[in-house]
């Protein structure tokens, strides 16, 4: 069974859409889901789905193992004296399942808005305008970023120590600042993000912004030359 | 100043501009004239209706705090046979995600996960790329996880004056059960096609 095709069920987007489309299908009150024959529908479908030789998710197997565990804990007869107390176990998934059904719904609204350059469009579209501007591409990696880093450490040792109130600056902050205004300018010199008075402060948080942008590839860095100056582009 | 005139200069205004024109800086343009009994709202409503019949090709929306000109819903088909537009389509799976990040927001990826019960790295990155959600800040929680937010871009995509005139989750709530029981209904007449009032006339 080494064969290389899959079948992707695009009905399904998780594991939740699964149950929510059973319990419709056999028109279950969702507020009192018998939990013994949702479990059974459940495994079936995806047994069903693993003889398909469709890639399960292992969010999948998850669910499956709460469904049995809330059918176990369901068969214990409850100490509880006053039946009210005692929490339905069953709570905890109908609640998810609501909220996945209403966020399921507010997308569906959502997707019926006209959407912006699908449904309508405003004037004068044209593709990247100065794409032609940025400095041809020789990677740079986070190395090289750390020796940058370093030249402006070295450069900001001859400060003096005074202590004042530091305005502090968030990383999170910086972050927006540094998308921003590669938003506007597509490239930016990796020196030109800096203040003009900047502070070993600002750099620590100028390098952990960027270092998590990197991260979440939202940002490209390139140095055309050695101890060239280091260019930070917006991840196409 | 005569108002025609008024709805002439600002019509302009707006055409001018590339990215949705805030209010504000339409008055700052016409600071310098008396306007007397006369509110930008009035005159920004005048224009709106001006635009606003089906033979006008264009409509004027309020997205993001600010105004602009559309292209007319319905028309979007003969616009895309122009071939200079990329249509921008957006997977269920990433609208769901976007939905939960405008209504949850600051939201962290894991708020995002246990909703929709399923692993949403790729459909974040995707709705990131897009800037339609931004990180926003961090949480203060073991490991510091990022929370994201929607943008501006994503206030324009949707059409959407600011946040607040998204629809709120009751009335949604209220809305998918109508389509619900909608569906039901059309389910049990299968050979109901048409259902009535949805001519061609009856655009808006």
């Amino acid at each position: 069974m080494e064969e290389n095709y899959r079948v992707k069920l695009e009905i399904f987007e998780g594991p939740l859409d699964l149950l929510l489309f059973l319990i419709k299908r056999n028109e279950l009150d969702i507020y009192d889901i018998p939990i013994s024959f949702i479990t059974e529908q459940y495994l079936v479908y995806l047994g069903m789905m693993q003889v398909l030789n469709v890639e399960l998710a292992s969010e999948f197997l998850v669910i499956a193992a709460t469904l049995l565990e809330i059918k176990a804990r369901m068969l214990i007869p409850t100490l509880v004296e006053k039946e009210d107390e005692a929490e339905d176990p069953r709570l905890e998934l109908t609640n998810r399942l609501l909220e996945y059904q209403r966020f399921k719904n507010a997308a569906i609204q959502l997707n019926s808005r006209d959407m912006l350059y699908r449904d309508t469009f405003t004037r004068g579209i044209h593709e990247d305008v100065d794409a032609d501007a940025a400095p041809p591409n020789i990677d740079a990696d986070v190395y090289d970023l750390l020796v940058a880093f370093k030249s402006l450490m070295d450069r900001a040792r001859g400060e003096k120590i005074a202590y004042m109130a530091v305005e502090r600056i968030s990383v999170a902050q910086r972050i927006n600042d540094i998308m921003e205004r590669i938003g506007i300018a597509k490239s930016v010199a990796f020196d030109t993000l800096l203040p003009r008075d900047y502070t070993r402060m600002d750099i620590v948080i100028t390098i952990l912004a960027i270092l998590e942008l990197l991260r979440l590839r939202m940002l490209r860095c390139d140095q055309r030359e050695p101890f060239g100056p280091i260019w930070l582009y917006m991840q196409e | 100043m005569e108002k025609d005139r008024l709805i002439a200069i600002i019509e302009a205004l707006i055409f001018a501009s590339d990215r949705p024109l805030k209010t504000k800086y339409i008055e700052q343009v016409l600071s310098i004239v008396d306007l007397g009994d006369i509110t930008i709202d009035g005159l920004m409503e005048a224009l709106r209706t001006r635009y606003g019949t089906d033979s006008a090709g264009i409509e004027l929306v309020e997205v993001a705090e600010g105004w602009q000109f559309r292209t007319r819903p319905q028309l979007s088909d003969w616009v895309k046979r122009l071939n200079i537009v990329k249509p921008a389509k957006l997977s269920m799976p990433a609208v769901e995600t976007l939905s939960i990040v405008a209504y949850r927001q600051p939201v962290t990826h894991a708020e995002i996960d246990y909703v929709r019960g399923v692993d949403s790295g790729g459909v974040i990155k995707t709705l990131l790329d897009r800037r339609l959600i931004k990180i926003v800040g961090k949480k203060e929680l073991p490991g510091r996880p990022l929370v994201y937010g929607t943008t501006q871009e994503f206030l324009e995509v949707f059409g959407l004056k600011d946040i607040s005139a998204l629809p709120s989750l009751q009335d949604i709530k209220q809305i998918g059960s109508a389509e619900e029981e909608l569906e039901r209904d059309q389910a049990e007449l299968p050979l109901a096609a048409n259902k009535p009032g949805e001519g061609p006339d009856d655009e808006e």
